[in-house]
């Protein structure tokens, strides 16, 4: 299995939501990589949460997350449902973190051209900020499933606030085929 | 390079390219990626390795571009069962300054010399945005498994390198040699119009 990529998007300028559509359906799984990091200001240190929406939809009760995570201090644990939008805790710098720094997540969404399952999807990551204290430095699970059996075909990334210039979303694809050109 | 074979043969480039493997041969305790390429939009790191230092398990770190050890941080989180198929524990630290004379960009535990015979650790170190000149963020997957416990270890850690000059060398390090069977491979991930 090879891993393509199939498009990215560069914040050049604070946005809100970065969406990649007109998915193709041909390779196994998705895989979505994300540096970034939100203007969002709720204090000293603090850090955001990065959401995705699929095929534009907000039905409250189609959406389960959980997430484990540790800052060093505890490991916590928790989920979440009816919030409309998959959600990673913990995984993003906000607007007064340490300058010059991003979050780093990897999500994979399992069988997403699929027609007859609910979605599974995971991401690994955090974000460090190079300071001890709590609830600053963050190493994190998160998961969950979108109930819908339709294809993926677009997925919207989302934090509160918006993604600060700098910010960069790469979408790939697990190829179940060989690739040449390299 | 080739890149691994799938079923058939397309015509889309692959996004991973391999820059350099290297493999254990019991006389060193270090894995040096020097002069790391400036031309991939971020790195991976690959391992499968143990050490022969005299103890069940101990550290594996990555120093990044030998800077002073300030600049590094981490936090983790690991999880070993306490009985073997059953019951688990879950711990965490973080780590701040790890030691003088060089950066601790990872730490994790791997096997070592009185672990159970051929136990390994395998795991991925992922730099996105290496040669940027933003603060260097990582994560790591590190997982040991062995039977009986309690060497069986699952572990993420996620860190920085709190410097915004490329990285441009890597030296995962550990104490005593790393055995023979060990390997430990770099990845470069091409950018989208690369």
């Amino acid at each position: 299995m090879s891993l393509i990529i199939l498009q990215s998007a560069v914040v050049t300028s604070a946005t809100g939501a970065v969406t990649f559509s007109n998915i193709p359906s041909g390779y196994q799984n998705l895989q979505i990589k994300a540096y970034s990091r939100g203007d969002y200001n709720p204090g000293a240190n603090t850090t955001g949460t990065l959401y995705m929406r699929f095929n534009g939809d907000s039905t409250t009760t189609n959406y389960y997350n959980t997430y484990f995570r540790s800052d060093g201090y505890s490991i916590s644990s928790g989920n979440s449902q009816a919030t409309g939008l998959a959600t990673m805790t913990a995984t993003l710098p906000l607007s007064q973190a340490l300058a010059s720094t991003f979050g780093f997540n990897m999500i994979d969404i399992m069988d997403y051209a699929s027609t007859t399952k609910s979605k599974t999807w995971k991401a690994i990551g955090g974000v460090n900020q190079n300071v001890a204290a709590t609830n600053t430095n963050f190493s994190a699970v998160n998961s969950g499933i979108w109930v819908p059996t339709s294809a993926i075909t677009s997925i919207t990334l989302l934090t509160d606030g918006n993604h600060v210039a700098g910010s960069r979303f790469d979408l790939y694809g697990y190829a179940q085929t060989a690739v040449t050109g390299v | 390079m080739p890149i691994p074979a799938g079923s058939s043969a397309g015509t889309t480039k692959g996004s991973m390219v391999l820059i350099k493997s290297i493999v254990a041969d019991g006389t060193f305790g270090t894995f040096g990626f020097y002069n790391i390429p400036q031309i991939y939009q971020d790195l991976m790191i690959v391992y499968y390795v143990r050490s022969d230092y005299a103890q069940s398990t101990t550290t594996f770190s990555t120093y990044t571009n030998n800077a002073v050890f300030s600049l590094s941080s981490y936090t983790n989180f690991s999880g070993s069962g306490s009985l073997p198929f059953g019951g688990s524990t879950a711990t965490n630290t973080t780590a701040f300054n790890q030691a003088a004379g060089g950066a601790y960009a990872v730490s994790c535990e791997i096997p070592a010399g009185l672990s159970s015979l051929g136990l390994h650790a395998s795991g991925m170190i992922y730099y996105p945005n290496y040669t940027s000149s933003n603060n260097k963020v990582y994560i790591v997957r590190n997982s040991i498994v062995s039977h009986p416990n309690p060497y069986a270890t699952t572990q993420q850690t996620v860190g920085l390198y709190r410097d915004t000059a490329p990285i441009t060398q890597l030296i995962p390090s550990t104490n005593g040699n790393y055995k023979v069977g060990s390997y430990m491979e770099l990845w470069g991930i091409r950018a989208a119009n690369q």
